[in-house]
């Protein structure tokens, strides 16, 4: 009896293992754990949705895509095993994710070495893509270059003259944002930082900003910079408007979004930013593809959503342009041609029109300023002109 | 000047939530020499506890704190029982450890159910703020001010005053000798696990007001700077504890005024193995059994 | 030839096997350290800035490392050698957030940002130094040395009565604690291409103390068993996924209660030896 499904298994098999011939494989790395989960969890819904409208319009050269999925629970001691599984045992075509900057620091360098095309959604920290060339690439713009030309205008509309920045010293990005971004722009546009040599900083996590308000309040700034991610900005705010100050509040692209808006409540209303994610982006295109994610996840889009989903989008794009076998005996070219088909690319998905540098591997996409009215965000795209 | 007295304001403030927080701590380790690592998880699980009624119930504060409270002496009891009762005291790590685990559990689990993000903790007593000379006070600081102080009289009134109170001093001495003299010792110590993390409930209400907002992640944070505190003003010393949390709360709000807070973590915990060193008895002497 | 797979998962298990021994030597003598991420810090970071800025070779970088981490083992051995087991504990810890934030601050060690750039672990490389570093703790169990060790462990007057010197042994298990811990730090930045201070903080210290704990706290074995173990349970308890770590802090409560000295203890061991001498 057992001869008889042993048999049957074998008869089985090549049908098998023809149809994962023509399943593209995608790997996908998130994490729903941590600080960040929320970064991941999008990220899943993103990339499953795209995958699906995918398929459900027959998938890419008649091939259908396949997400092979990790989650590494907000622990980078598990990413060099996923990245090596991936790579070579469940032999991905391409990787996208992960959730953060430092998992990226880990996720990029390994898969360049082992030659797979890498594509970060959500690594927004600058210069990480420069040793990990020619295979990573993100879509998602890195904070300094989205800001610049954004808060620059801003600032002359309000006629700004002196501002003081408040900066996490334990986030690599807003440190960055804080001690160099952010004095470089205002010694540019000739606007007076009044916390230029005695910086006011705070740690990621801190429970109380109490005393750093204080302090802030003390130098009786224009305007009020927030270099820390969107949870700790809102709370710096809830303690400024508590301590009685009325200034502008201003802040990067990272503080787009929900966190920001819902939990610093009445306290950030009339705070500008910068932005590059158009939720209302009245372009049908994209529209359409918006209101496909959100009928697939049941909430409005976020960033981390709409960027998950393009980035399905862009390896679809990338397989079917590229010439793409999915034959296993050809992995490694045909992971060369996603990865030189990536160099370059347009798309024109969720997220509007965007493009990817050949030479850099950065996204380039159009700026937008962002301003919280009425307890909403609300976008309006400005020129961009070169920093 | 303005700026040192409103700083001075916020370093008590900060100081008294800090100082909660070690007296929850202290008590657990006085009696028992348990360092219990799910304290700070416990005050954070009540603070989401607390959140949770104060939204659900249009802003009342008394119902937050009760349900805060109440969430904080079941985890209390929950710590006795996982890490206490029933493990083995002869490999003396097991119980610290085991509390490791819960805090595991418990912060998980909030991740869980409450998600990652921040969440705003609204004032139940609007933004109505208080000018004081050059200081700026919010209504809710002065509840929560009052409630720190009624809590450490009451402390201290139990402790001197009650039976209980004389129990809990006797077992902390010596666990063999109280129970030579009567004392009740096992539901001693299980009644004070249960202050303790009805301290804990209270310290996690009043933080997440003066910080307006919470994560499943401010548990170790809060535990670290009650920890400092604790070992300031004396192990195991209830008083030292309020005096040592209060200060921890002093240095951190005047090391970030008036320095860096890069340097914030360095000098907290220089300071932390600097006592320990040099005056292991905290400022206010010791009390707790040395273990050999 | 090994796939690079299995090759990645068998540094990670080496690596962490390194960790445990390092704790191992320290907890020998009694003193529980709740900060030895610190000591992985220093092996990491002075191993990473040779090859990087250097151009080292990774053997020479990575015994640098435990060399300058054992110095600092020394030097923290020395001050607590008074202190009873609670306070060794948040001295230790203490010790740990220092390191982190001392990294943090400075800008030529990557400061916030981290060090990057470091590559070439190879799994023959790491299996030879937890192979010595096995020889060696089997050595040490075997010898007068681990013996004085154990008697420490137990009951410090009476070691001190038979003449053992406590304070040497004591320093001593510190230094060379801190000297393997060090060495897993350098091997780790390597296989990950990436540190940065927050890697070493309080989570890393409670890991590297679970891989002990959990594979039994008396014996050296013990540690290896739990670092291989522990390393393995992420990759096979996958599809628990969100529920990975509820289960390990509830993994750790059951543990504590049932059996607290870990998984292997000196009653099993010998049972092991009787039934293999057979």
């Amino acid at each position: 009896m057992t001869r008889f499904y042993a048999v049957a298994l074998l008869a089985l098999l090549p049908g098998v293992a023809a149809a994962q011939a023509q399943e593209l494989k995608i790997g996908v790395i998130y994490t729903v754990d941590g600080a960040w989960g929320s970064y991941g969890k999008k990220g899943f819904q993103g990339v499953r949705a795209a995958a699906e409208d995918i398929n459900a319009r027959g998938g890419v050269n008649g091939m259908k895509l396949k997400l092979v999925e990790y989650d590494n629970r907000a622990s980078p001691g598990e990413l060099p095993n996923i990245v090596r599984q991936l790579a070579t045992v469940d032999n991905v075509l391409a990787i996208i994710g992960p959730n953060t900057s430092g998992e990226a620091e880990i996720v990029f360098p390994i898969a360049n070495q082992l030659k797979v095309p890498v594509l970060g959604t959500s690594v927004a920290k600058g210069g990480i893509l420069t040793k990990n060339r020619p295979w990573a690439f993100r879509n998602v713009m890195p904070d300094d270059l989205n800001t610049g030309p954004v808060i620059a205008q801003v600032v002359k509309e309000k006629n700004i003259k002196k501002v003081a920045v408040i900066m996490d010293v334990k986030d690599p990005v807003s440190k960055y944002m804080g001690s160099f971004f952010w004095p470089g722009l205002f010694d540019k546009v000739g606007v007076q930082n009044l916390t230029k040599t005695d910086a006011v900083t705070f740690q990621s996590g801190d429970p109380s900003v109490a005393a750093q308000v204080s302090k802030l309040k003390s130098l009786n700034p224009d305007a009020v910079v927030l270099a820390a991610s969107p949870g700790d900005a809102a709370k710096i705010a809830i303690e400024i408007r508590r301590q009685g100050m009325k200034q502008q509040l201003l802040g990067s692209g990272a503080l787009v979004g929900d966190e920001f808006l819902k939990s610093g409540g009445n306290a950030v209303e009339g705070a500008i930013t910068a932005a590059q994610f158009w939720r209302e982006n009245p372009d049908p295109k994209a529209h359409a593809y918006l209101m496909a994610l959100e009928k697939r996840t049941g909430e409005p889009p976020v960033l981390h959503d709409a960027y998950a989903y393009d980035a399905v989008l862009a390896m679809a794009e990338a397989v079917g342009k590229g010439g793409v076998t999915n034959k296993p005996q050809y992995l490694a070219m045909d992971r060369e041609r996603i990865r030189d088909a990536l160099d370059g690319i347009r798309v024109a998905g969720a997220s509007g029109a965007w493009s990817l540098d050949p030479k850099t591997g950065e996204v380039e996409r159009p700026m937008m300023k962002a301003l919280i009215s009425g307890g909403k965000w609300q976008l309006t795209p400005i020129s961009t002109s070169s920093q | 000047m303005d700026l040192l007295l409103q700083q001075l304001y916020n370093g008590v403030l900060i100081g008294s939530t800090y100082a909660l927080v070690a007296l929850g701590f202290t008590l657990v380790l006085g009696t028992l020499d348990l360092l219990n690592f799910a304290h700070g998880e416990t005050i954070m699980f009540s603070a989401y506890a607390g959140l949770l009624a104060l939204l659900a119930s249009g802003g009342s504060l008394p119902l937050a704190m009760a349900i805060a409270v109440a969430t904080g002496a079941l985890l209390g009891t929950a710590v006795y029982l996982g890490s206490f009762r029933f493990v083995s005291k002869k490999y003396w790590t097991a119980p610290a450890l085991s509390t490791v685990g819960i805090a595991l559990i418990l912060q998980t689990g909030a991740t869980r159910l409450w998600g990652t993000e921040q969440r705003a903790v609204p004032d139940p007593l609007g933004d109505a703020n208080l000018q004081l000379g050059p200081i700026s006070v919010g209504l809710s600081h002065l509840v929560i001010l009052g409630v720190t102080v009624v809590l450490m009289l009451g402390l201290h009134l139990l402790l001197k005053r009650t039976r209980l109170g004389k129990a809990m001093r006797a077992v902390a001495e010596n666990h063999v000798t109280a129970a030579l003299l009567g004392v009740p010792v096992e539901r001693t110590i299980a009644l004070t696990f249960l202050i303790s993390g009805i301290l804990a409930g209270a310290a996690g209400a009043l933080t997440s007001l003066v910080y307006h907002t919470i994560t499943p992640f401010i548990g170790l944070n809060i535990l670290l700077k009650g920890m400092t505190g604790m070992v300031i003003g004396g192990l195991g010393n209830v008083y030292g504890a309020m005096f040592g949390g209060v200060l921890v709360g002093m240095l951190e709000v005047l090391a970030v005024g008036y320095l860096s807070s890069s340097y914030q973590d360095v000098l907290v915990f220089a300071a932390l193995i600097a006592v320990l060193m040099f005056k292991p008895a905290g400022f206010f002497g010791i009390q707790v059994r040395d273990r050999a | 030839m090994l796939s690079v797979f299995a090759d990645s998962i068998i540094i990670g298990a080496g690596i962490n096997i390194l960790l445990a021994l390092g704790l191992y030597f320290t907890l020998a003598t009694g003193q529980f350290s709740v900060g030895h991420g610190g000591f992985m810090a220093i092996g990491a970071y002075t191993a990473s800035i040779l090859t990087v800025n250097f151009g080292w070779g990774l053997i020479s970088a990575v015994l640098c490392g435990a060399v300058a981490a054992s110095v600092i083992g020394v030097l923290i051995g020395l001050p607590v050698l008074r202190f009873s087991h609670l306070y060794l504990a948040m001295a230790t810890f203490g010790f740990g957030e220092i390191v982190r934030a001392a990294f943090s601050v400075n800008d030529y060690a990557g400061g916030v940002g981290g060090l990057r750039g470091m590559q070439g672990t190879t799994a023959p490389l790491v299996l030879g130094f937890v192979t010595l570093a096995i020889v060696f703790s089997w050595l040490h169990a075997r010898s007068r040395w681990g013996l004085a060790c154990d008697a420490i462990r137990q009951d410090e007057d009476a070691a001190s009565a038979m003449g053992i010197d406590v304070r040497l042994n004591k320093v001593l298990a510190f230094g060379v604690g801190a000297a393997l811990t060090g060495i897993g730090g350098g091997l780790y930045a390597h296989h990950f291409f990436f540190i940065d201070p927050p890697t070493f903080g309080l989570q890393m210290s409670v890991a590297i103390i679970l891989f002990v704990i959990f594979g039994g706290i008396e014996t050296f074995w013990g540690a290896v068993l739990g670092a291989i173990v522990l390393s393995l349970l992420p990759d096979l308890f996958r599809f628990l996924k969100d529920w990975y770590l509820f289960m390990y802090g509830l993994l750790f409560v059951l543990l504590m209660i049932f059996r607290p000295q870990g998984v292997i203890d000196r009653r099993l061991l010998r049972a092991l030896r009787a039934r293999l001498s057979r």
